[in-house]
């Protein structure tokens, strides 16, 4: 699927129906599996490379709140959530080597729990504390140069979604 | 309803609906697994619902209702989606709900929040959801039929895929709003510590914030605990002659799943030892022992516990509560919540240890009292399940 939707992919959730078809065209006789169970390449099928990219990014993003307590002095229990959240979200990548698993609501929940933990562990007592003036709240959440980057990816999936050719049925 | 506020408003009335919850969802499912149930089914749907209007409504604080959610999403797929079959999402429903209202009243929070995080976290989550939502739309629009039939004299009568079922197109609105649900817990999560930070909320604390964040810790466990326990049956089943909900034949289970369980039902003990414990020494071979486990058993769990992320919240609660052993904070509230846990936890492995003693007198009444007439044809549907969705959206 990736190799023939390369830009914007199947469609996401697409990769369990379209999976049928696949199955047909190459006359597989084993049909048990309706999941890649790794969740890098179904993104890959289901949302291109496009989405795979702006993966790579959400993960990098992860790395750095994960990295941002070393060398920072914890209180006893922040160090054990760190430890402890750390340990699961790391483990999590891993994991997801084998199964799609952050499109299951129940390990996702649990996923971004963990994070959430791993990012109040790491969080400087100042930061929380600070006040930010709502006023122009959105210019501080996204830049100009971001907001438009976001919606130039958009349009590049959109566009090559709808210009993608229908599959083909056996 | 002043005074039911009050009441309502004590910090151990949220610890203490949950954990009785979890003990009802435990003992209506003691002895067999309660995915077949219809009984406790509907009692799930019943709770999630209570959740999702008190969220709604304003009754509860939103804390409760976050709790709900927390505790309610690893448990609520299994049971409804095969009682109901797998293309039902009544759970989803009412946890988005749910989720909605917590948003909607924590909404000035979440901009406050918001404007604190990483700006590449929040980017990248911003874009990847919304990416995700887009796609899932189109590819929802190529299925469609009505689309189809617009589209079928016009030039762009390519663009459709055409497929039969409207079920088909659901589930790709429903494939991308699963998505979002996990950034938006995270940043209403966050966004809440924000507000006790010092914005003025009177009525909280940090020590209240710390409450918050132990609640919901316990309440993951109890979820990830019952969501273990119903694998841990699932594996067994076959040997007992009940084929499996989602359709999997019985060669599929391996001994690493059973493995990975069994170290899954260890992990609060290993606990134990780090908060009960006199022994400094004793405590940190234990926490080291606990993380090593997750290191060991995470990995090898990707079959039926797929990936044994369920397992991240016995890490998390080991941190924690390891972290204020090592501190001797051995206080009244921590032994009290973590033997709260322990009483769970020992409720479920006696349930589980009586499903794998079939034959007794007490497992047949059981059974009997919890058993519908039509589990047979449930069963049967859900062994007749293939292709499409079998595990996609199940266990």
């Amino acid at each position: 699927m990736g190799r023939d939707y390369p830009i914007a992919g199947i469609g996401f959730g697409s990769f369990t129906w379209e999976l049928l078809n696949y199955y047909q065209l190459s006359g597989a006789e084993n049909r048990w599996f309706d999941m890649p169970h790794n969740f890098y390449l179904q993104v890959f099928a289901e949302m291109g490379t496009v989405g795979v990219a702006v993966l790579l990014v959400l993960g990098l993003a992860i790395g750095r709140i994960l990295l941002r307590p070393l060398g920072r002095a914890l209180h006893p229990m922040k160090l054990g959530v760190y430890l402890g959240a750390g340990t699961a979200s790391l483990m999590s990548f891993f994991a997801l080597l084998w199964g799609p698993f952050l499109i299951f609501v129940e390990y996702q929940v649990v996923f971004w729990f963990a994070l959430f933990l791993v990012h109040w562990a790491g969080e400087d007592e100042r930061e929380g504390s600070r006040g930010i003036d709502l006023e122009g709240v959105y210019p501080a959440i996204l830049s100009a140069r971001s907001s438009a980057l976001w919606l130039v990816i958009l349009a590049i999936s959109v566009i090559a979604a709808l210009l993608s050719p229908p599959i083909i049925r056996a | 309803m002043n005074l039911d506020h009050e009441l309502l408003r004590q910090r151990n009335l949220p610890l203490g609906g949950i954990l009785f919850l979890a003990l009802g969802f435990t003992l209506t499912g003691l002895g067999y697994p309660f995915y077949v149930t219809r009984g406790a089914g509907w009692l799930q749907v019943v709770t999630a619902g209570a959740v999702a209007a008190s969220a709604l409504l304003g009754y509860y604080r939103p804390r409760i209702a976050m709790l709900g959610v927390l505790f309610l999403a690893p448990v609520l797929p299994i049971p409804l989606k095969t009682l109901l079959g797998y293309d039902a999402i009544l759970h989803l429903y009412l946890i988005y709900a749910a989720l909605a209202g917590l948003m909607l009243r924590e909404r000035r929070r979440i901009w406050q929040f918001a404007a604190g995080l990483d700006r590449l976290l929040l980017w990248a989550m911003l874009v990847f959801a919304s990416l995700a939502v887009v796609s899932g739309l189109i590819a929802g629009a190529r299925y469609s039929p009505t689309i189809a039939r617009l589209l079928a004299a016009g030039p762009l009568a390519q663009f459709t895929r055409v497929h039969t079922s409207y079920a088909t197109v659901m589930s790709f609105v429903f494939a991308s709003m699963n998505l979002l649900l996990g950034p938006l817990l995270f940043v209403a999560l966050a966004a809440r510590r924000v507000g006790r930070s010092g914005h003025g909320d009177a009525d909280v604390d940090s020590e209240t914030d710390r409450w918050s964040i132990g609640e919901a810790i316990a309440a993951l466990l109890a979820g990830a605990c019952l969501s273990l326990a119903l694998a841990l049956v699932q594996t067994y089943a076959p040997e007992h002659g009940l084929p499996l909900a989602n359709g999997w034949p019985s060669g599929l289970m391996t001994d690493a799943t059973v493995f990975g369980g069994t170290i899954a039902l260890l992990i609060p003990l290993a606990l134990a030892v780090a908060v009960f414990s006199r022994y400094r020494l004793l405590r940190a071979v234990s926490i080291a022992a606990l993380v090593l486990t997750a290191l060991i058993t995470i990995p090898l769990e990707s079959r039926l516990m797929q990936g044994s992320m369920l397992l991240s919240p016995f890490m998390v609660g080991a941190g924690w509560v390891a972290g204020r052993a090592l501190r001797g904070e051995t206080d009244r509230d921590l032994w009290l919540r973590f033997a709260a846990v322990t009483v769970i936890g020992v409720v479920i492995t006696l349930g589980i240890a009586t499903w794998l003693m079939p034959g007794t007198e007490l497992m047949r009444y059981v059974r009997a009292l919890v058993t519908v007439p039509q589990m047979e044809e449930i069963l049967a549907g859900g062994a007749r399940r293939a292709g499409p969705g079998s595990s996609a959206y199940g266990s």
